[in-house]
């Protein structure tokens, strides 16, 4: 029984850190069908920004912020001037994307070195809690409620706040959203701000059960991206139950058939898919 | 009010509009009637920032729009009932109307106005856009334009498959609009809706106004109108 838990606990736990990354993509790529590839990229650094600010003033909550801007604040750039100019050309999305990740990743490893780095656990998460036969880390546990914190927050502020609305209409049809005096590509250049600020607030906070290193950004980004398309694209409630069922699937998988790992992730992946091609929770694409 | 002076559209390679000129003066109400493929979308479009001219200009009020985005040219006071409703499917109707408001001072259109004009929108407040019926889903698109209090309001054959009642409805707007002293611009192939309406009435076709008429000459007898078109 503590086992079967034990599986449990530990499956929700990735799979909320698989939302927390697919959650920035759920808003670029789900809502406002910017396919970025450099996401991945966007977490790592996150991940390493935090380290960096870390070892500068020993705080880490002041590293995590400053993380978390940076990061936001290059998305907003990486918008602005380059995403900007290829929006609705998927091609062109892939090539400028699948790049930046490229340089960024580059860039860490000139900056930071290539070895692997476990960024610390947040602070007065250290211990663990014991649940019957069961002893789980807190960290592990903060990462479910973190989770499920930022769904109901992006719930929230996508279905029933103004912004929010302005982005829906702003996704369903751009030209008369415009129309109305919103000003979109100021809505899009801070939702993917948004989006990035949280691939960096993943990086740091699910470093710490990840790790980081150059070249992770692409392992990463392909489970954001099946957590994404899975949960159906533009929805944060699909990415939420798409992420837990992904984190589950993992670990059960590589439990009950280790020598097929990725074979029990993508082929119930594909097979939904093949069912369901808007995935859980996806509008149909009028 | 609002001019469009040799303007030139182009779709790709196709010529749309031809050193298209018109002018609708403040407070007008101006029809412009004209069979289809004729360029009257592509001209609507082109004044809301849709399409960019590659010739002439367009100005409101005697500023240089064209070429501005749309959501500034939105800004400026310039708002669009577009041919096929295109609301948006996800939003409700009240969250249409909240997102498209602009305060118009005590001549403007308020939420609850257009409400009361619309009864069905406050009834169907909370349901999404995308379920409404198609005559709703006009009657939303034209409130969503004037909720934005602009000068001037463009009309895209706002009664295209209307049942009678809502074009009436449709007609008492646009008079409503001419009594608060707006500009409108009637994109119409309903000759008699158009001449019962507008002030002035202007044909185009083959990307050019040909043809320019007051409305009230034509009331009693749209004839010539209907000769211009190939109507017979």
């Amino acid at each position: 029984m503590a086992s079967l838990l034990s599986h449990v606990l530990n499956g929700l736990s990735f799979g909320s850190l698989l939302f927390l990354v697919a959650s920035g993509l759920t808003l670029t790529f789900g809502l406002m069908r910017a396919l970025n590839l450099a996401h991945g990229a966007f977490f790592l650094l996150g991940g390493y920004v935090a380290l960096d600010l870390l070892g500068r003033t020993d705080s880490y909550w002041l590293a995590m912020l400053g993380a978390v801007v940076v990061v936001g604040l290059l998305g907003v750039a990486f918008e602005r001037f380059l995403v900007h100019r290829v929006l609705h050309r998927e091609l062109a999305q892939v090539v400028l994307t699948i790049g930046a990740a490229f340089v960024i990743a580059d860039q860490i490893l000139a900056y930071w070195g290539g070895r692997p780095v476990m960024p610390p656990r947040p602070p007065g998460l250290g211990g663990s809690v014991t649940i019957g036969d069961l002893t789980f880390p807190w960290f592990r546990l903060s990462l479910i409620v973190i989770a499920l914190v930022v769904f109901v927050s992006l719930w929230l502020l996508i279905n029933r706040t103004r912004v929010g609305a302005m982005i829906r209409a702003s996704v369903d049809d751009e030209e008369m959203a415009r129309s109305v005096g919103i000003r979109v590509p100021v809505l899009f250049m801070a939702v993917f701000g948004a989006g990035s600020a949280l691939a960096a607030f993943a990086g740091v906070w699910g470093g710490a059960f990840t790790g980081l290193e150059p070249g992770g950004e692409f392992s990463i980004l392909l489970l954001a991206l099946v957590v994404t398309v899975v949960g159906g694209l533009g929805s944060v409630t699909g990415a939420f139950v798409a992420g837990l069922g992904v984190g589950l699937v993992d670990e059960f998988g590589k439990s009950l058939f280790p020598s097929f790992a990725l074979f029990t992730i993508y082929a119930p992946v594909a097979l939904l898919l093949a069912i369901r091609p808007r995935g859980l929770l996806g509008r149909v694409e009028r | 009010m609002l001019d469009l002076r040799d303007v030139d559209v182009y779709y790709g390679s196709s010529h749309v509009l031809h050193r298209t000129t018109l002018h609708v003066a403040e407070g007008e109400t101006y029809a412009l009637l004209g069979r289809n493929g004729m360029g009257k979308t592509t001209l609507v479009h082109t004044v809301m920032g849709f399409l960019r001219p590659r010739g002439g200009v367009i100005t409101l009020a005697g500023e240089r729009i064209s070429g501005l985005a749309s959501e500034r040219i939105a800004r400026r006071g310039v708002a669009l009932v577009p041919q096929g409703r295109r609301v948006f499917p996800s939003l409700t109707v009240g969250e249409t109307l909240e997102v498209s408001y602009r305060d118009g001072g005590r001549e403007g259109w308020t939420l609850t106005e257009v409400c009361d004009r619309f009864p069905i929108l406050g009834d169907r407040w909370g349901q999404t856009a995308g379920l409404l019926s198609g005559g709703q889903q006009q009657m939303l698109a034209i409130a969503r334009a004037l909720v934005t209090n602009s000068a001037v309001v463009l009309l895209d054959e706002p009664t295209e498959g209307l049942d009678p009642s809502r074009v009436t409805a449709v007609a008492d707007v646009v008079a409503e609009l001419a009594r608060r002293g707006t500009t409108t611009l009637l994109v119409e192939q309903k000759v008699r809706f158009a001449v019962d309406l507008a002030d002035r009435i202007g044909v185009l076709s083959r990307g050019e106004v040909v043809h320019s008429v007051a409305g009230g000459s034509m009331r009693k007898d749209p004839a010539p109108l209907y000769a211009e078109l190939g109507f017979t």
